[in-house]
């Protein structure tokens, strides 16, 4: 029984490390990974930003005003009314 | 005596040992157990801190899903009391800031708004200690001017303050997120230890208007108030099949991304007017459905006609007209025939049935009901100035909705500006579907041979009523302003659209429903039932 003592001691003692290890790694890794999540938010607010860019400057690319404006101020353009379809 | 010295020596100092252990021991104790609370509390305040995270502002998109509104982010950069000459220098470089001199920063000062998220890397990878960036949103409004007073617009502090942005402010801006976070020795956020107060993600919405249809409606709503000298004017545009409002135009407007706007208000909503002659369809349709008159009754008409004192009187002495020809010529004389056919309690009733003098079912901040005459000993000539849209006023979008029912088989529908919204549409049959029909038959007579023949279009067939009405300034009918007022149901014989046009303000040269109106109706609806497909009669 007391030859088991100091081994069982000694095993609890390098079980413990071990957890204390894993625990430290674990925290470590929640924290990166609250980093990876803060900077994907941030990421994703950039991207969101851009994307609202894009779909103004595609609306004002599209948008009737300056179609007709070309149209007419630029490419001397007349409308056609149905009745000249023949 | 040499062991024992040597043991001396060895009790010494494992006593002194012992003696310092149990003192840290005792000493871990009394912390523990005397101060622990109060350590625990400072450690945490120390590593710990609450944070709010605040939701970007929901965007508003036209159905095509068009941006109206968007929040896009940015930084703002404050410079922290003690900032070094050096360390400014660092950021005028950085940021190119030529213009900006140094001052010595005795508190938090405000260095340069709205910074990119490149900029603000940038700001970031100086590692200066005195800085501090806060993050923004700036409201952009692509539409400007064209939709304002129907969207409105937030101030900085991302709360909306008009149109739609007040009225949906709860959905746009959610609820933020409240967390206590712990954070390192240089302050940064590592680790999220509990949420506090769940949040609400703020939502987009999409609004049944079609940028593209609100421009048409824009553009030749202002060119026509330029035209012809008025000063304000609305368009509105309903689709009789979807139950949604298609455009809201309204003029005068304001550009919503300048800050030094000066708000006009929404005329589609908060302008109640006598609407004139153009309620003259509401009042025969309720003589039809209550039996009293048939579309084509034969009237006999004078020329004019005394009551109490006033003289009612056409424009020309029409003898005898069938019942829908009194509103093809628009006859003041056969509309207050027709008044007094329904009585001032009929005839009331009739008006409220077609929703006047009811809120209407778009959720805005402030909307106006209008009111019709109704007190009990209501004289003979109030009964007659009834028929023809005098003695109660109405709202633009009352007039639209109330129209919408003859294009619907008689059918009234409250309509909609926001997309898939959860609220039911409230729908009552009001007037049967045969009289609808006549009223429409009439209203085609107006466009064909009529007082809107101005409306009457070479491509497409439609149905339309003008009105023109003298403006009340106090208490007296001012005969040098009039709005001009011109509802149309089309193309015929879907009837997809009903299209309300009317210009205020108008001068003694050119006022009338059938001269202003009509042809501003005709340009619009033309553009539009192009748009929508509909390619010739």
């Amino acid at each position: 029984m007391k030859s088991y003592f100091l081994p069982m001691i000694f095993l609890q003692l390098v079980i413990i490390t071990y957890l204390s290890f894993i625990l430290v790694d674990v925290r470590w890794q929640i924290r990166s990974g609250f980093k990876i999540q803060e900077n994907l938010n941030s990421q994703n607010q950039e991207l969101q930003n851009l994307y609202y860019k894009l779909l103004t400057e595609e609306f004002f690319l599209n948008s009737p005003a300056r179609i007709e404006k070309k149209a007419k101020e630029d490419l001397g353009m007349i409308k056609v009314r149905p009745e000249t379809i023949k | 005596m040499n062991a024992y010295y040597k043991n001396w020596r060895l009790f010494l100092i494992l006593f002194f040992l012992f003696l310092s252990i149990s003192v840290i021991f005792i000493r871990m104790i009394y912390i523990q157990i005397e101060e622990g609370s109060f350590l625990l509390q400072k450690g945490n305040s120390q590593n710990t801190s609450e944070r709010v995270i605040e939701f970007k502002r929901g965007s508003i998109f036209d159905k095509n899903g068009i941006p109206l509104a968007i929040s896009v982010t940015g930084f703002d950069l404050f410079a922290l009391s003690g900032l070094s000459e050096e360390e400014f220098i660092k950021i005028q470089n950085t940021l190119d800031l030529n213009n900006l001199e140094y001052k010595s920063f005795n508190k938090k000062s405000l260095i340069k708004r709205s910074l990119s998220f490149e900029q603000m890397r940038k700001i970031k990878s100086l590692k200066i200690d005195r800085l501090e960036l806060e993050k923004t949103y700036k409201r952009h409004y692509p539409l400007g001017e064209q939709v304002s007073p129907l969207v409105g617009f937030s101030g900085r502090d991302g709360y909306g303050l008009e149109g739609l942005e007040k009225s949906y402010n709860s959905t746009l801006t959610g609820k933020p997120i409240k967390e206590r976070v712990l954070k390192d020795g240089a302050r940064s956020t590592i680790q999220r230890l509990e949420i506090l107060e769940f949040g609400e993600k703020s939502r987009d919405i999409y609004l049944t208007i079609d940028s593209n249809i609100q421009y048409i409606a824009y553009k030749y709503l202002v060119e026509a108030i330029k035209n012809n000298d008025g000063t304000a004017g609305t368009v509105i545009i309903l689709d009789n099949f979807a139950r949604e409002v298609l455009a809201l135009a309204s003029y005068p407007s304001y550009n919503p991304n300048n800050p030094m706007r000066r708000i006009k208000k929404n005329r589609v909503f908060l302008e109640s007017y006598e609407p004139g002659s153009i309620v003259k369809p509401l009042a025969l349709a309720g003589a039809i459905e209550s039996g009293l008159i048939e579309i084509d009754t034969e009237m006999t008409l004078p020329i004019k006609i005394e009551i109490d004192g006033s003289i009612i009187n056409d424009r020309k002495k029409y003898g005898q007209l069938k019942a829908f020809e009194v509103i093809k010529e628009s006859s003041q004389v056969g509309a207050t025939q027709i008044s007094f056919l329904l009585g001032a309690e009929r005839l009331i009733d009739n008006y409220k049935k077609f929703g006047f003098s009811k809120p209407v079912s778009i959720n805005f901040p402030s909307t106006s009901f209008g009111e019709i005459n109704s007190r009990e000993k209501i004289s003979d000539i109030e009964i007659a100035t009834l028929g023809y849209g005098y003695g109660l006023t109405a709202t633009p979008f009352q007039i639209s909705q109330a129209y919408a029912i003859f294009a619907n088989n008689g059918i009234y529908h409250d309509f909609r500006i926001i997309k898939d919204s959860e609220f039911p549409i409230f729908s009552e049959q009001i007037i049967s579907e045969s009289t609808a029909k006549d009223i429409l038959y009439s209203m085609k007579e107006v466009v064909d041979n009529g007082t809107g023949i101005l409306a009457k279009s070479e491509n497409y067939n439609v149905s339309g009523k003008t009105g023109t009405t003298e403006k009340l300034r106090d208490g007296n009918y001012k005969s040098s302003t009039y709005t001009a007022s011109f509802i149309g149901i089309g193309p015929n014989p879907s009837n997809e659209l009903t299209i309300f046009v009317n210009i205020d303000g108008l001068g003694s040269q050119k006022y009338s429903g059938g001269s202003v109106a009509a042809p501003l109706f005709k340009k619009i609806s033309n553009d539009v039932f192009s748009y929508m497909g509909y390619f010739n009669k």
